[in-house]
């Protein structure tokens, strides 16, 4: 099927954008080298880019912040909403310095009050949360108590927050509309764009805020849920000697076809599309980031079995909601079956995973697939790519290492369908398994028991007599409360998620054709003109 | 030009809106009583925010005041911020939409404040031409030559349908990557890819005959 002329000349505009596939940029590289006037288009496009890109940026006017200052402090004091017409007189206005002056005497009082009610607002709302799970969970109600009153006290200083999974779902929905309900009033003096923006942001805020954050220098934990044996262990093995290498410290690389461990705080995909090796199927890799405690927390209950509730990671007045559509995944990738997510991230499609297809796909092409990483090609050189990008490689890098690493010999090559451990060891011995969180608890364990709730990880004593599955780090994940250390970091967390199409998208057509539909990254399908 | 966001560099991190852990301190500090945070936040994205609103509405007026009340507006919203999203991105939302939908009511106002300064800045047109002819080098035929091109390029710009305008400010002006976009315009990257060509393709007919002379411009690739 061929593109338009349209459609290629978007796909000319993305390419200069760097914001295409592997197989796209082959595309355009072929069409570009072989049609003079597609060649001329991407010039001109070129140029256009260039020219609005030079256009003078102007800074705010010196005085705006101070401005903004001024006006959120006398809407404090004066709790009178700040709208749009206010902001307006007031910077015009004869009395801005008089206010402002007034301001300024008795913003301590009043800024104090104002931020006060929001700080009890979040408290009321963890506390309505709490009761309705003990209302609906007596079984997790002294735990929640346990985790709700830690959280009060560690939200003046902020040394300690708690993780807790096992609120029915209802619990959100109810915290949900009390926002809702909450705002409603603030909402009414608002333009319909505005409500309808606050409305989008309550209901599917993605996670993309990771997206823009730079992983370079943090911990990573590496969570390889990939094809086929063979490359996986090729995989961790060049991850770990070239993230050492790098100064990352990988807290915990994970490589099993058993052992998907998935959970979140925070999340977001980092590749849509899978390399050419599988054309039918897609690969998705999140990246999650969370308290290392938390993270590891919500991995050992995930790997008890399917998670049947939100987690909630509170961190003082700070509260996060794993997405549902994430843990349902989860459960769904170890029951092989088919789910249906919600979630905006993962709305376009149903991942199945081990779909007798995509196994056939994976059984025919796994050699293959590994040896695209000596290429630069295909899924697994995109995967390892993205993992090094973000801890600051570049690709040509990644290149390199992946095939010094492929002639020395140093990635490991298994049979195919051979039992893949669920934790690696590191080149260097390091028991992997052992994560930073496991190993920061073994010592705070050795030390003997906190002398407060903030000092490091604690259980209810009675619910982790009772509990009859201990983890490793001591925490009971029946319990399923955890309180980490103040000091515990966030950490990364690259897993990789493998989806079939959608059934009622056909296969993109093979062939060799100078222009050929984008794949499985094409909006619609393209007609002829 | 700006480059689109590189992910892999630590020297633009939290300085060209990306995600950042300090935007997450201020946020909490602003949620716990402490004002000091949000004025951290005002002060270190007021640029960023001013400049696309005023490439969106085309009026540095307009711009100041869209800027002081999509602070504001994110402000009062502040104890719903959940860091589900990064503040930069939530931020630009709620600025991004008030420009556009204050760019869609002032429709007659949009044409007028190309030619009509009111503020000692004068008019985008007037200030750009002055901008331009600041930074651009060579002898004065082409700084001439180069500030009248960039003058066509933002008339051009502001003659592009709102959609289309927004998704060029946010990438080819903010450098941000087109999954950026899509969240803060709440529209699929496939519609961000096809407006952004669209947008770009409109620019480039209308300097049709321009073309050919390039500005020379310091700082680009």
């Amino acid at each position: 099927m061929k593109m338009t002329r349209e459609q290629l000349e978007e796909l000319l505009s993305a390419y200069l954008d760097d914001e295409v596939t592997d197989q796209e940029r082959a595309l355009v590289e072929r069409v570009v080298r072989e049609d003079a006037s597609s060649r001329r288009i991407l010039d001109e496009l070129r140029q256009t880019r260039d020219l609005i890109g030079a256009l003078p940026s102007h800074s705010a006017p010196p005085d705006l912040a101070d401005e903004i200052d001024g006006l959120i402090e006398r809407g404090a004091l004066l709790d009178q909403p700040m709208t749009p017409q206010t902001a307006q007189r007031s910077h015009r206005g004869p009395l801005r310095v008089f206010l402002g002056i007034a301001a300024m005497l008795v913003i301590m009082v009043g800024s104090g009050i104002w931020f006060s009610a929001i700080a009890s607002k979040n408290h009321q709302q963890q506390l309505a949360q709490n009761q309705i799970k003990d209302e609906s969970s007596p079984k997790a109600k002294s735990t929640t108590n346990e985790a709700v009153k830690v959280a009060g006290e560690s939200a003046g200083d902020g040394s300690a927050y708690t993780a807790r999974a096992g609120a029915p779902a209802k619990s959100t929905e109810a915290l949900r509309r009390e926002n809702l309900s909450a705002s409603k009033d603030r909402k009414a003096d608002s333009s319909g764009l505005a409500i309808a923006l606050e409305k989008k942001l309550e209901k599917d805020q993605t996670f993309a805020e990771l997206k823009n954050h730079s992983f370079a220098g943090e911990p990573v934990r590496i969570t390889l849920a990939a094809k086929s044996a063979q490359h996986q262990n090729a995989l961790v093995s060049i991850l770990n000697t070239t993230l050492r290498e790098r100064g990352v410290e990988v807290v915990e690389t994970v490589a099993s076809n058993e052992t998907r461990q998935l959970s979140k705080a925070q999340a977001f995909v980092v590749e849509g599309t899978a390399g050419s090796n599988f054309e039918d199927v897609r690969s998705r890799q999140l990246i999650v980031r969370a308290p290392a405690s938390a993270l590891y927390h919500a991995t050992q209950l995930a790997a008890q079995g399917p998670v049947p509730a939100p987690l909630t990671l509170t961190q003082g007045t700070t509260q996060w909601t794993t997405d549902e559509a994430l843990l349902n995944l989860q459960s769904g990738l170890r029951s092989q079956s088919t789910v249906t997510a919600d979630s905006p991230m993962l709305a376009e499609e149903t991942p199945t995973l081990k779909t007798p297809v995509a196994t056939e796909r994976k059984k025919e092409t796994a050699e293959k697939d590994v040896a695209s990483i000596d290429s630069g090609n295909g899924s697994s050189f995109t995967f390892l790519q993205n993992v090094m990008r973000l801890v600051g490689v570049d690709k040509a890098t990644t290149e390199r290492m992946a095939n010094e690493m492929k002639r020395a010999g140093t990635a490991p090559m298994e049979a195919e369908g051979a039992e893949t451990p669920a934790n690696q060891r590191t080149p260097e011995g390091q028991a992997v398994g052992e994560s930073l969180v496991e190993r920061r608890l073994r010592e705070l364990e050795e030390k003997g028991p906190p002398s407060a709730p903030s000092a490091l990880a604690q259980t209810k004593p009675d619910a982790k007599a009772a509990s009859p599955t201990v983890s490793p780090t001591g925490i009971s994940v029946d319990d399923r409360t955890v309180i980490a250390p103040a000091d515990d970091p966030l950490i990364t967390c690259v897993v990789e998620v493998v989806l079939a199409p959608p059934t009622a998208e056909p296969a993109p057509s093979p062939g060799d054709k100078p222009v050929k539909p984008a794949g499985p990254k094409t909006d619609k399908s393209p007609s002829k003109n | 030009m700006k480059r689109p966001i590189d992910r892999n560099d630590p020297t633009l991190d939290g300085a060209t809106g990306r995600y950042s852990l300090e935007d997450m301190e201020w946020v909490n500090q602003a949620k716990n009583g402490d004002s000091k945070g949000y004025g951290n936040l005002v002060r270190k994205y007021q640029d960023r925010v001013f400049n696309t609103c005023w490439r969106i509405c085309g009026h540095l007026d307009d711009a100041r005041d869209l800027t002081q009340d999509a602070f504001i507006k994110a402000f009062e919203r502040l104890a719903t911020f959940e860091h589900r999203s990064s503040f930069y991105t939530w931020l630009f939302r709620i600025a991004v939409n008030l420009a556009i939908s204050h760019r869609r009511s002032n429709d007659r106002r949009r044409v007028v404040s190309m030619d009509a300064p009111t503020l000692a800045d004068g008019s985008q047109a007037e200030s750009l031409t002055r901008l331009a002819r600041e930074r651009s080098e060579g002898d004065p035929a082409t700084r001439t030559s180069n500030a009248e091109l960039l003058s066509h390029v933002a008339r051009a710009l502001q003659a592009l349908d709102d959609e289309q305008r927004a998704v060029v400010v946010l990438r080819d002006i903010e450098g941000m990557d087109y999954a950026a976009i899509a969240q803060i315009l709440n529209i699929a990257e496939g519609t961000v890819k096809s407006r952004l060509h669209r947008g770009r393709t409109a620019i480039q007919r209308a300097l049709s005959g321009l073309l050919n002379e390039t500005p020379r411009r310091s700082g680009s690739e």
